[in-house]
C-alpha cells in the first residue's frame, strides 16, 4: 500500500485498504445513512405508506386489544473485500433495558395512544366490552416478551405489550410475527371482534433501534472493507406501523395500514461504548511502516516483517442507555407517531 | 424578557425521584361516552371559547379524579391538572400547584406580549424554532438558573401538525431543577416552567397537560 492510499484512507476515516480492517464509530459513519434519515420533528405522513385508510370511516367505535412496543436489542454488520482477505465485523448490543422497563414504556405509549384516540371524539371501547367478545376469546397471544431475529436480518428485536394487554401478531405482519403468513387465526378473531362489537380494531406497533449501521458489503475484487455505526434511537421502518381492521361478518373483513417507510431519528438515549476489538491492526501497521520507511531498499539484509495475508477486525459495542433519556425519547417518538395516526383518523371521519 | 420575582416559591418545591408507576389499563371498565373532539385551528392551536377563559373549571374528562383545567385569560394556553390542583395569579405570573402521579409539582406561566416575530407566519416560526435558543437563553439565566440541557419539546399533538416549544432543563444554585419551555408566536411568547422532580418528569407534565391556544397560533 503506498502513501497516497494511506492518506486517502485517513481522510475517509473508516475505509481501509487491502490489508487493513477497521470498524468505526460515531462521527465517521458514512453520510449516505444520514441522507435517508428523517428527524422526528420533520416526520410527516410523507414518511408513511398508507393503505386503505378509508376503512377508518366505517364506524366511530374503536377497539384496541393490543399495543406492541419493540426494541432492537442486538444489531450487527459485516463486510469483506478481496474475496475475504479483508474482513470487518461489528456487533452492538443494547444494554440497560429489561422487560419490566420495556413493559412500562409500552404502557406509557399505549396510554398516550388511548388519550389521543379519545380526544378525536371517537368511542373507544372499554376493556369489559373488548375482553367479553367472542373474537377476543379466539385470539392466540404471542408469548411476551417476543424475541425474534428475522431471517437474513442481523437485528434481534424484543417486542412486548403493556402487562395488562395480550401481545398479538397476525401472519401478514411477518417478519415480526411468530406465525406463518398462512395462519389466519388471529386475523379471523379480530374480524369476529369487529363484526360482533361493530367497531374498528386497531393495533399500533412502535419499534426503535439504537444504531444505524452501514457497511461496504462483500466485495470480490475491491480490496477494502468498512462498516460504520451511528448511535442513537431510530424508529424502525416497516416494523413501526399502525394496523386497523373492519369486518361486517366474522369470516372476512378489510384492513388498512400506515407503515413507516423511512428511518426516523429520535435522539440519543445513552452512550455508545466499544467493549472489544479483535484485530491485526498492529501487524498491518508494522508492515505499512516497513514499506513506508524505505528500509527494504536501504537495508536489504534486515529481517523484514512478514507481510500479513489477512486483514481482520471484529469489534463489539454496547449502547448503554440512560433510563430517563430512553423514556423521554420513546415518549417523544410515541407522541409524534400517534399524532400522525390521529391526523389520518380525523381525515377519515366516521359517518 | 420576563422578570420572575424573588418570591419564586422554590423552597416549597420537593424534589423526589420518579417511581416506576403501576400499570393501569386506560381502557379498564366499561365503554365510556365519547369525548367531544378537541377543536383546534389549522396550526394545531386549541380553540378556547371566550366563556372558559380565566377560569379554573372541573375537567369533564377527569371529573372522577377531581381533575380541573385552567384556560388563560387571553386564551394563550390551557393547563390541565387531572388529579386536581390550585392556581393563583399575582398580576404577572400564574402558578399551578398539583400532584402529578405521586409527585407534588409546581408550574408557572408568564405571558410576554412583544411583536419581534410578528412578520413571520406560525409555520415558519415552528420550522426555525431551534434557531431561537440564543435569543431566549437569557430568560432562564436571568432568573438564576444554569442551563443544563436544551431540547425542544413536542406538545401532545391533536392533529398532523404537532406544536413544538423551546425547552431548557436547568438547575438553580439551591439545587432545584426546573424545566422551562417557551412558545414563540407573532403576538409574543409564553414562558412555562415546571419544578417538582427530575427533568423527565417535568417534561412529561408539560407535554401531557399544557396546550397552546389558537390565540397564539392564529390570533383567533
Amino acid at each position: 500500500m503506498n502513501e497516497a492510499q494511506w492518506d486517502r484512507r485517513s481522510v475517509l476515516g473508516g475505509t481501509i485498504g487491502a490489508m487493513g480492517a477497521l470498524a468505526t464509530g460515531g462521527f465517521s459513519a458514512p453520510a449516505q445513512a444520514a441522507d435517508r434519515m428523517v428527524g422526528l420533528d420533520a416526520m410527516s405522513l410523507k414518511n408513511y405508506h398508507q393503505v386503505m385508510a378509508k376503512v377508518l370511516a366505517r364506524t366511530p367505535r374503536i377497539a384496541v386489544p393490543s399495543y406492541r412496543f419493540g426494541l432492537v436489542m442486538r444489531n450487527g454488520m459485516g463486510a469483506s473485500g478481496g474475496s475475504g482477505t479483508t474482513t470487518v465485523d461489528l456487533t452492538a448490543d443494547l444494554v440497560g433495558v429489561d422487560v419490566t422497563m420495556m413493559r412500562q414504556l409500552a404502557h406509557m405509549a399505549f396510554s398516550d395512544f388511548i388519550e389521543k384516540l379519545r380526544a378525536t371524539g371517537r368511542t373507544v371501547l372499554g376493556w369489559n366490552e373488548i375482553s367479553g367478545s367472542e373474537g377476543f376469546q379466539k385470539l392466540e397471544p404471542t408469548p411476551d416478551p417476543f424475541v425474534k431475529k428475522p431471517f437474513a436480518d442481523s437485528r434481534t428485536v424484543a417486542v412486548v405489550s403493556p402487562e395488562y394487554l395480550p401481545l398479538l401478531t397476525i401472519g401478514p405482519e411477518a417478519p415480526l410475527s411468530d406465525r406463518s403468513p398462512f395462519n389466519l387465526k388471529n386475523a379471523r378473531a379480530l374480524n369476529a371482534m369487529s363484526a360482533q362489537l361493530k367497531c374498528l380494531v386497531m393495533i399500533p406497533s412502535l419499534v426503535l433501534d439504537f444504531a444505524a449501521l452501514t457497511g461496504s458489503g462483500h466485495r470480490v475484487y475491491g480490496g477494502g472493507a468498512n462498516v460504520g455505526i451511528q448511535p442513537g434511537l431510530f424508529l424502525v421502518p416497516l416494523f413501526t406501523h399502525f394496523n386497523f381492521f373492519h369486518a361486517k361478518i366474522a369470516l372476512a373483513g378489510e384492513g388498512g395500514r400506515l407503515i413507516l417507510e423511512d428511518r426516523v431519528s429520535v435522539g440519543q438515549a445513552g452512550q455508545l461504548v466499544q467493549t472489544g476489538s479483535f484485530n491485526n491492526n498492529a501487524e498491518i501497521e508494522e508492515w505499512n511502516s516497513y514499506v513506508r520507511s524505505n528500509m527494504w531498499w536501504t537495508e536489504p539484509n534486515m529481517a523484514a516483517p512478514s507481510r500479513p495475508t489477512l486483514g481482520y477486525n471484529y469489534s463489539t459495542y454496547q449502547y448503554r442507555v440512560d433510563p430517563g433519556l430512553l423514556q423521554n425519547a420513546v415518549m417523544d417518538a410515541a407522541r409524534a407517531t400517534h399524532g400522525l395516526y390521529m391526523g389520518v383518523i380525523n381525515a377519515n371521519p366516521a359517518v | 424578557m420576563p422578570i420572575l420575582r424573588s418570591s419564586f416559591p422554590l423552597a416549597a418545591l420537593v424534589a423526589l425521584a420518579a417511581p416506576l408507576s403501576a400499570q393501569t389499563n386506560p381502557l379498564a371498565g366499561d365503554t365510556q361516552a365519547p369525548q367531544k373532539a378537541t377543536p383546534v385551528d389549522s396550526y394545531g392551536g386549541l380553540i378556547i371559547p371566550a366563556a372558559e377563559r380565566g377560569q379554573l373549571r372541573v375537567d369533564p374528562d377527569h371529573a372522577a379524579t377531581g381533575g380541573v383545567v385552567f384556560a388563560d385569560e387571553l386564551g394563550w394556553y390551557r393547563f390541565m391538572m387531572p388529579d386536581g390542583g390550585t392556581s393563583t395569579f399575582d398580576g404577572t405570573l400564574r402558578q399551578f400547584s398539583f400532584p402529578a402521579g405521586t409527585i407534588p409539582t409546581t408550574c408557572f406561566a408568564v405571558r410576554v406580549e412583544e411583536r419581534s416575530l410578528a412578520q413571520f407566519a406560525m409555520p415558519q416560526i415552528q420550522a426555525e424554532l431551534e434557531t431561537l435558543y440564543p435569543k431566549f437563553d437569557s430568560a432562564i439565566t436571568d432568573n438564576g438558573f444554569a442551563i443544563e440541557h436544551r431540547e425542544s419539546l413536542i406538545l401532545g399533538p391533536r392533529g398532523a401538525t404537532p406544536l413544538k416549544l423551546l425547552g431548557w432543563d436547568s438547575r438553580a444554585n439551591t439545587g432545584v431543577r426546573a424545566t422551562w419551555t417557551l412558545m414563540p408566536s407573532q403576538i409574543g411568547y409564553l414562558l412555562f416552567a415546571c419544578m417538582g422532580a427530575e427533568p423527565a418528569h417535568q417534561r412529561e407534565v408539560i407535554q401531557k397537560y399544557l396546550r397552546i391556544g389558537s390565540v397564539m397560533t392564529s390570533g383567533k
